[in-house]
């Protein structure tokens, strides 16, 4: 090496995560991060606020009416659904929160790579001394801390609206903390399943595309593994039979554990994906932007 | 200072399936020169500048700058290189000042005063969102994140595509201070004039084989003579054929030489010339050697016709 190049390697950055690629990563998922927070916790009181409205007698009646089919789907039976704390655990399988969790687990991860390769932001991102492994691992622990805080904001909105209203002396929000965990859990998996997706690919559209069609199979292998008589065996063939934390609310007794075991599988899965999609990203070829 | 070449390749090849996008191609960039890469899309030239970044993995041959293995020390060697891409994006969630301050997070302490002056000088708006910029200025925003950086190698892909006259002037300067001040650049582009005005040397691509190697300051004295007679080009002296390279046709003779003038003016004078032209042979005169306007006329015909039927 040249006397000049030697000068030049002393003074520039060896961090293997340097701080740039923080104040990237931040600064593009901000805006996802908080919009998507701010939907869940806002959601939150007002699911609580309507489950305060509703008479669980009425409910619990309208329940008993629906085929067994439904009950076995729903994942906890329906007289617990018929409580206030069953009532408000469901709001953590709703549409709205498992929407959330998925657009943020999607995003982030099919960003990292096909996300800079479509975008041809790679080519900038990589003329810096910055190892791929870094790229992917900085963007896996900023999507982490992310979906924490949407999990997070999560119970918070519940913990708001148990206070400020008639529920607050039925409800203790505490129990509601594995079903946030396991919210999380299910985001990591995602996140680190799409990172994986994308590492594959060039085109963040095809990733996302991927990933939501994998994700929508899981669901309807749940939901045909539940729901149908010898069809059991589908359950074990989707990642989506440990996110449950419906269940986890309305058993106090054993929904540390079975978060912990939940989790446990999710981020084993979660990092898995990370490992591969590092792998594969640090050997492929980076075609040249379309 | 040692004075083994900078960047070198070696047999390097890279291939995808059936594609050979660069073939064996063998190159020593010698330190502080200006080392163009020429030819036309598809010719391997960003192949190139991809391997020797570690973009891409070679199918097999080597790559070195300053004796680091592009594919195996690549962060050491991105260290050493100050790169622009040929299509320059840029982060859309970022202002041009903080794409700045990305770039100068991997670099010296001094990357920010530099890129703030050479952002002055290309008359650049850093507060600027990235999603809010030209074309143009986002060349510009990319030239200056590449050019601040104090790597003794620099990398540029297409650097004045986009510009305008005066922002292209001013770049090919900067380009002329970095090599004065000792710095390596490898300079791709189709722009023949500018590569003619700017290189030392330059090598001649074309489907992935590095067809010729050209010292510009040998072809800027090579000269053509384009003589007109009044009939038939009569018979002429010995000596011309010593001192050039022939060519008659019909009542007109060519006379391409590398050597000085005046002797030249003289030998002419005792024939019966009615016009005599001089003008220097350029490098486009080398490039349709091996790129041929008309091969380009066949290309642009033959998929005109793709098109209507």
């Amino acid at each position: 090496m040249s006397e000049a190049a030697a000068k030049h390697h002393d003074h520039a950055t060896t961090a293997w995560l340097p701080a740039a690629l923080w104040t990237k990563c931040r600064i593009e998922a901000q805006l996802l991060l908080f919009s998507l927070a701010a939907v869940n916790f806002v959601f939150s009181i007002v699911y609580v606020w309507l489950t305060s409205q509703v008479d669980l007698g009425a409910l619990a009646t309208f329940l008993k009416a629906l085929p067994e089919s439904f009950e076995r789907v729903a994942g906890v039976p329906f007289g617990a659904i018929a409580t206030p704390t069953g009532r408000l655990a469901m709001a953590y399988v709703d549409p709205v929160t498992v929407f959330t969790a998925v657009a943020w687990g999607i995003a982030r991860g099919s960003d990292c790579i096909s996300g800079e390769l479509g975008r041809g932001t790679m080519e900038l991102l990589l003329a810096q001394p910055v190892r791929r492994s870094a790229v992917v691992v900085v963007q896996g622990i900023v999507t982490t801390i992310g979906s924490v805080l949407i999990a997070a904001s999560s119970w918070l909105g519940m913990w708001v609206g148990v206070h400020f209203t008639d529920l607050a002396g039925s409800v203790d929000s505490l129990r509601f903390v594995p079903s946030a965990l396991n919210l999380f859990g299910f985001m990591f998996f995602i996140a680190g399943f799409s990172t994986f997706a994308s590492a594959c690919g060039r085109d963040r559209r095809r990733t996302v595309g991927f990933v939501a069609g994998f994700y929508l199979v899981q669901v309807l292998m749940k939901v045909v593994g539940r729901a149908a008589t010898g069809w059991e065996a589908l359950l074990y063939g989707t990642f989506i039979t440990v996110f449950e934390p419906q269940y986890l609310a309305i058993h106090p007794d054993t929904a540390w554990a079975d978060v912990a075991g939940a989790n446990g599988l999710l981020i084993i899965l979660g990092l898995l994906s990370y490992a591969l999609a590092t792998l594969i990203f640090c050997r492929r070829d980076l075609p040249a932007p379309l | 200072m040692s004075l083994s070449p900078l960047v070198v390749t070696e047999r390097l090849t890279k291939r995808y399936d059936a594609a050979t996008a660069l073939d064996d191609c063998n190159l020593a960039v010698r330190r502080g020169e200006i080392f163009g890469l020429l030819g036309p899309n598809g010719a391997g030239k960003t192949t190139l500048l991809r391997l020797l970044l570690g973009y891409l993995r070679p199918t097999s041959g080597r790559a070195t700058i300053d004796g680091l293995d592009c594919e195996r020390q690549s962060i050491e060697v991105r260290r050493q290189v100050a790169y622009l891409p040929g299509d320059v994006r840029l982060f859309p969630a970022l202002k041009a000042r903080e794409v700045l301050d990305f770039c100068g997070g991997f670099r010296d302490r001094d990357y920010a005063a530099r890129a703030r002056r050479l952002a002055e000088r290309l008359d650049l708006d850093l507060n600027r969102r990235t999603t809010a910029m030209s074309t143009g200025m986002r060349q510009k925003l990319g030239l200056v994140a590449a050019l601040a950086v104090a790597a003794p190698t620099i990398i540029l892909d297409e650097p004045t595509a986009n510009l305008d006259p005066t922002a292209r002037n001013e770049v090919l300067e900067l380009v002329r201070e970095a090599r004065s001040c000792g710095r390596t650049i490898l300079f791709s582009s189709h722009i023949l004039d500018e590569v003619e005005r700017l290189c030392d040397r330059v090598v001649i691509l074309r489907r992935g084989r590095l067809l010729h190697e050209q010292e510009l300051r040998t072809l800027r004295q090579r000269h053509r003579i384009r003589a007109q007679f009044a009939g038939p080009v009569p018979e002429l002296p010995e000596d011309f054929t010593e001192h050039g390279e022939l060519q008659v046709h019909g009542d007109r003779l060519t006379i391409i030489t590398g050597e000085e003038l005046a002797p030249w003016l003289g030998r002419l004078a005792s024939l019966p010339l009615i016009d005599v032209q001089i003008e220097p042979v350029g490098l486009a005169a080398v490039y349709e050697q091996f790129h041929p306007a008309v091969e380009l006329t066949v290309a642009g015909r033959a998929s005109q016709t793709e098109r209507v039927s």
